[in-house]
């Protein structure tokens, strides 16, 4: 769906199928989305691309995508966890981020990514 | 130092090791044990030296199926001529009748010709570790069984779900690469989810599209359980696609797989082979997008598809994801321990 005004969201997940799947939800609402699957991939968009939003995948096999929030959290790029741990499993440094438990409903994810949003709206 | 401080020094330590310690003389008799000995086994050193027999007969004279373990077949008793450090696993009787497993550690001791004249053995309780590798074994098991219900009650789920639907063809489509994901799964699990077979998973994953239309070349390699998940789906892609619109979809076509593997880095390609002419169009949707995008990006692969006049051909550089990256199950079975409790 061509869309002027679409928002970019930056998604890192290292699952193939999962990535296709988080990639049809947002697209299928009118998002432009970009994919990274490995840390370094994860790591250089996050510094360099223009990205509104991100959703993360915690456990990335190589490592976490804990230094991609940093970078995204620097940007000032308001972004979400996305897990099969929950949020339970996050490291406390993030306890605060949304999670979202994998699976988890379309819905769920658009909703939560719409939430970032607006706190981003009211953070400028 | 005098030869009394010494031996003082040298019996504290004794005395103080938490690690067994038995000194058997060239008859196989004990000689000396130390107090963690005397804790381990439940004799003391007067009673095993009152016995007058090889220390075999006192403390591991029975196997753990209960029947007699005679002297000469004993693992430590083999230390006594040649090898130092003589090491393994064993399951020695207390004296209360009950079997313990231990570790020992076996070696000769010489005298000033070099003769052996005894043995010193080291042995170390096991019952906590063993204790711990039945516990992991039993939640490897549990979770095996977890993830092989879950996926069926998925295939349950899609089947209930679509059963109105006049178009059978989405829920077969779905059914065959449900079981795809299935059959991986199947080989992970039979290898504790640590590694699988290269051949043993295309094998697999190509068997319901009739094995004897495939040829196969190239060497075993073992890989981690990501990279055995996604390529299982990429072959499942690759063989769908031939059995629909490629070389599979006529009496005669075969699909010739190759293989290298150098330095880790793998080289696979996938022929087919006396097909109806395919053209690229044909070649589109969840399949082209799994194995042109996401393989390519989730193990920095490099893939070529071309459609020639025989069929398609495919290949893939790869360099193999190391074990060292690997996610370890044992390293989180505390947390699924804890997950497994909540639900």
């Amino acid at each position: 769906m061509p869309n002027a005004r679409a928002q970019r969201v930056l998604v890192v997940e290292d699952e193939s199928l999962v990535a296709m799947l988080v990639e049809d939800i947002l697209v299928d609402s009118g998002y432009d989305v970009i994919v990274a699957m490995r840390l370094e991939a994860g790591l250089s968009l996050a510094r360099e691309a223009d990205v509104h939003l991100a959703v993360l995948d915690v456990n990335l096999g190589e490592g976490n995508s804990y230094p991609i929030a940093d970078i995204l959290r620097e940007r000032g790029i308001p972004f979400l966890f996305a897990t099969g741990y929950g949020a339970l499993g996050l490291s406390s440094a993030y306890q605060g981020i949304p999670t979202l438990q994998k699976p988890y409903h379309p819905d769920q994810l658009i909703k939560q990514v719409m939430q970032l949003n607006t706190s981003a709206l009211f953070a400028h | 130092m005098s030869l009394l401080e010494s031996e003082r020094q040298l019996q504290a330590v004794l005395s103080n090791a938490t690690v067994a310690i038995f000194l058997m003389d060239e008859r196989q008799h004990c000689a000396y044990m130390n107090r963690a000995a005397e804790e381990l086994t439940g004799f003391t050193l007067s009673e095993v030296l009152a016995r007058d027999c090889p220390l075999h007969d006192v403390i591991h004279h029975k196997r753990p199926d209960g029947s007699h373990f005679p002297l000469e077949e004993c693992p430590i008793d083999r230390a006594f001529p040649t090898n130092d450090r003589e090491q393994g696993e064993e399951v020695f009787v207390h004296k209360d009748g009950s079997l313990y497993p231990v570790a020992f550690t076996a070696s000769p001791i010489r005298d000033k010709e070099a003769q052996v004249i005894g043995t010193i053995i080291e042995v170390r309780d096991i019952r906590e570790e063993k204790a711990a590798q039945e516990r992991q074994r039993l939640l490897i098991n549990e979770l095996n069984h977890r993830v092989k219900n879950t996926l069926a009650t998925v295939q349950s789920i899609a089947a209930q779900s679509f059963r109105t639907l006049s178009d059978r063809e989405p829920l077969e489509v779905f059914n065959s690469r449900l079981l795809a994901l299935s059959r991986a799964h199947t080989i992970l699990t039979d290898e504790n989810w640590e590694s699988a077979s290269l051949l043993l998973l295309i094998e697999s994953t190509i068997e319901p599209f009739g094995r004897p239309r495939f040829t196969l070349k190239g060497p075993d390699q073992r890989l981690t359980t990501k990279f055995t998940v996604t390529l299982a789906m990429v072959l499942h892609e690759l063989a769908v696609n031939a059995s629909k619109h490629g070389s599979l979809s006529v009496s005669d076509g075969r699909v010739d797989i190759t293989w290298s593997i150098e330095d880790a880095q793998l080289h696979f390609e996938w022929v087919e082979v006396n097909g109806p002419k395919v053209s690229p169009p044909q070649y589109a949707g969840f399949g082209s997008r799994l194995i042109r995008r996401q393989f390519a990006m989730e193990f920095n692969a490099e893939v070529n598809m071309s459609f020639k006049q025989a069929g398609l051909v495919c290949m893939v550089d790869v360099r193999l994801p190391s074990f060292t990256d690997q996610f370890h199950l044992g390293q989180y079975l505390p947390a699924l321990n804890e997950v497994g409790r909540d639900t």
